[in-house]
């Protein structure tokens, strides 16, 4: 079989596979892929209120923003933070990022009177400056806790937390790379390669492989 | 009683296969070939070549979760979550869901099944290497377990003859502790490997850095092309299946051989609760099955029995076939049945940045690395432990992923992970794991799975010898990265992961000289029951520190030939 039969035979694949139903191997398919469906199907967040995913959009925005490619927001990535919090991270997990939204929005009302949606682009760079700084901060504060320095006080239960911060860039950062917007336009995405060639002159402005 | 002759007649084959998995899919093909009609059971659900690979052309941002693992999944699957991926979501539905599968760790055992059509021979990591002389006499030389009752060069024409069939892209290095086979051409090395790789010769005279040996065809011959299979693709989403069947599985290859002689008769859904044994006649007759769904009961019967349901599922089903012949489970006369669990241990070795050839990158996904072959212990060498291990790894830029560890975020932080991240390269162990008669599995006396099976309880540990070489294993690759001038080398030692983790388990049912040490004889039959014959991961009598699944391709294809001719004898 040659290449392009090869492609042929993947290309009938692909359409067999859109009338099955993807994972349907068993009846917990259906309950581990419920929320994706469910925010599809209604358009709206499983976990976040309105608001709180609306904030998620901005603040995602300015982790990941528009440049010569589309960002964040654009890639819609608000949507699977939604659905991975809410499948993938345990209770304390989602309550600490619920927390980390609302002291999020309390720092731009104590600087600026506004919420965070009503800023404009230099005052949200200095809120998730700031949110970057308490994180390490809090990192640092969690190390020398681990380390037994006598002056720390962090129960034993919260000196292996992920900072809010460190969360939001995380689900940010998976969100778009592997969205289509973050993996065909800001990286290059190649589903089928077809070949291995070990040593390739980068060409200039070339960008990473996707995946 | 016409009808109930029939009914029997219905349910006799020649031969009955049980697992469809790697050993089992040969067994079925070279027994159809050979002339016999052939039942295979396989005791999970079916799953279609190519069509039931139900995420294989899947795209990143169609997973729901973007294969990350829900937290349902990650208490469904507790012992999967143990290797830290395969429970993904990517390839989730290919592994067992171990609360409805459960086992007893007397000791800790990370058990990672495969129970549908196929078996794990559709989600394996697919290298693929000879054990050398010396692993054939290695217990023998050493003093401990007992001696193999083959040589190489028994096993050295099986080994020929599986790898044209498998399809097995590798180098030819001329090294004796790496023997080489019969291969399509070897994948490539990227920039940094080669480079890596005359830098170590250069500094170590007697370490050696090899492209990997896979299981994927990098040229297809016609065996493969009539049998449907394709090259590769290069598109690494091979735990997912592969729709070109690029790579060796059942699927792609022992099964449609089987098949189309016209010989074959494939049953998923049926558990083999015990092998049949008539006392008078002294063989085997059959297999008792439950359905999985149904949980109704059937008898098959046939001539001979290959046991192929990975080492733990084989020796469970012997463990309970009990008669009075066998009161302690088929063929266990030396009360070895279920002992000497082996695994390869791994989780232990280096990575290191690698400055330079910045303007260098590479085309594709290679689902392969480069291999070191085991050095210690070998040719002059002498360590405080015996044995050796072998290193898999392999160079790379860094992706995008690299920008969580780092500080920042904005249009330049952005920007600057869409260009291709600095170079690093990691070598890591897979080691040898001795047999020990003390690392062993059971039957529960009392507790049951949903079918009414006994679990198994496991009751097993690595041993000093492990532990030992774990040192060097880190050690070792540190060594090797500094001097091939890699910065920031970082050495690693994970000792919370148990056996099993390599997913190689091993032993339970070793091959042996003497029916008082050992269950199988040189022909994997059970000493005292010439009929069933076991060529899975159940018969090693040692581990080597290579993968072993080329091992029981090419131990099952000689006892089929075997079999077959001592049928045509009359011997069994």
């Amino acid at each position: 079989m040659n290449r392009r039969d090869a492609l042929m035979r993947v290309a009938t694949l692909v359409g067999a596979t859109v009338a099955l139903p993807a994972l349907g191997h068993s009846a917990m398919a259906d309950t581990l892929e419920a929320s994706a469906a469910q925010r599809v199907a209604t358009g709206k967040p499983v976990l976040f209120t309105a608001d709180q995913d609306a904030l998620v959009a901005d603040l995602a925005d300015v982790i990941i923003p528009t440049t010569n490619t589309p960002g964040a927001k654009a890639a819609k990535v608000n949507e699977i933070i939604d659905v991975v919090l809410k499948d993938c991270y345990k209770k304390p997990d989602q309550q600490r990022f619920i927390d980390g939204l609302t002291q999020t929005q309390k720092m731009s009302q104590d600087a600026y009177g506004k919420t965070f949606s009503q800023l404009d682009n230099a005052q949200r760079i200095e809120i998730m400056k700031k949110l970057e700084a308490d994180a390490k901060a809090q990192k640092a504060e969690m190390a020398r806790a681990v380390a037994g320095q006598q002056d720390v006080q962090i129960p034993a239960a919260k000196r292996n937390v992920t900072p809010f911060f460190s969360m939001l860039k995380d689900l940010t950062l998976m969100g778009y790379f592997t969205s289509e917007i973050g993996a065909t336009q800001a990286l290059e995405y190649v589903a089928i390669p077809g070949r291995y060639d070990g040593c390739v002159p980068l060409k200039p402005g070339q960008k990473a492989w996707a995946i | 009683m016409n009808l109930n002759i029939d009914a029997q007649k219905d349910m006799t084959y020649d031969a009955i296969v049980v697992g469809s998995g790697i050993s089992g899919g040969w067994a079925a093909k070279e027994l159809t070939q050979k002339g016999l009609k052939v039942l295979m059971l396989e005791r999970g659900r079916d799953i279609k070549h190519v069509e039931g690979y139900t995420t294989a052309t899947n795209n990143p941002w169609e997973f729901p979760h973007r294969g990350r693992v829900t937290t349902q999944a990650a208490e469904e699957y507790w012992a999967n979550m143990r290797t830290g991926y395969t429970a993904n979501e990517e390839w989730r539905h290919h592994f067992e869901n171990d609360s409805l599968n459960p086992y007893i760790e007397k000791r800790p055992m990370d058990w990672i099944r495969g129970y549908h059509v196929g078996g794990r021979s559709l989600m394996w990591g697919r290298q693929s290497y000879r054990h050398n002389e010396e692993d054939f006499m290695a217990n023998l030389k050493d003093g401990i377990a007992v001696d193999w009752p083959i040589r190489y060069a028994d096993l050295a024409p099986w080994y020929t003859y599986v790898e044209g069939f498998a399809g097995i892209s590798g180098s030819k290095d001329g090294l004796s502790v790496l023997p080489d086979g019969n291969y399509l051409p070897p994948m490539q090395m990227n920039c940094v490997e080669k480079e890596v790789k005359a830098r170590v010769e250069k500094a170590f005279g007697k370490r050696h850095i090899t492209m990997g040996r896979t299981a994927h065809l990098t040229d297809p011959k016609a065996v493969h092309t009539e049998l449907g299979r394709a090259a590769c693709q290069y598109r690494n989403q091979c735990m997912r299946g592969c729709p070109f069947g690029a790579y060796f599985s059942t699927q792609s290859a022992t099964l449609p051989a089987a098949v189309a002689t016209g010989r074959l008769t494939l049953r998923p859904d049926s558990i083999v609760a015990e092998v049949l044994y008539d006392d008078k006649k002294g063989v085997a007759t059959g297999v008792r099955v439950i359905d999985q769904n149904t949980l109704q009961t059937r008898d098959y019967f046939a001539k001979i029995i290959f046991l192929n349901a990975s080492a733990f599922g084989s020796t469970s089903i012997l463990m309970n076939s009990k008669s009075s012949r066998f009161p302690n489970g088929m063929g266990n006369d030396s009360d070895q049945l279920g002992r000497n669990i082996m695994d390869h241990h791994l989780g232990v070795g280096a990575s290191g940045d690698f400055e330079g050839m910045e303007d260098q990158y590479y085309y594709g996904r290679r689902a392969n690395g480069v291999y070191v072959p085991r050095y210690r212990n070998w040719d002059g060498d002498k360590r405080d432990y015996i044995r050796g291990f072998g290193y898999q790894g392999g160079a790379s830029r860094a992706g995008w992923n690299r920008g969580n560890g780092a500080d920042g975020f904005g249009a330049d932080f952005k920007e600057s992970l869409t260009k291709p991240g600095p170079w690093s390269m990691g070598l890591g162990g897979f080691g040898e794991v001795l047999p020990d008669p003390n690392n062993r599995m059971t039957l529960s006396p009392d507790k049951k799975d949903k079918w009414g099976l006994p679990l198994i309880v496991f009751d097993a540990a690595y041993g000093e010898n492990e532990k030992k070489m774990r040192k060097d294993m880190m050690n070792d690759a540190v060594e090797m990265l500094e001097a091939a001038g890699l910065k920031n080398v970082r050495g690693y030692n994970d000792e919370s992961k148990h056996l099993g983790i390599g997913i190689h388990e091993m032993g339970t049912a070793r091959m042996g000289r003497d029916p008082k040490t050992s269950v199988l004889n040189k022909w994997n039959q059970i000493h005292a029951v010439k009929n069933v014959f076991v060529t899975d991961g159940a018969a090693m009598t040692s581990a080597s520190c290579v993968n072993p699944s080329l091992t029981y391709m090419a131990l099952t294809a000689r006892a089929a030939d075997f079999a077959v001719k001592a049928m045509k004898r009359k011997d069994i």
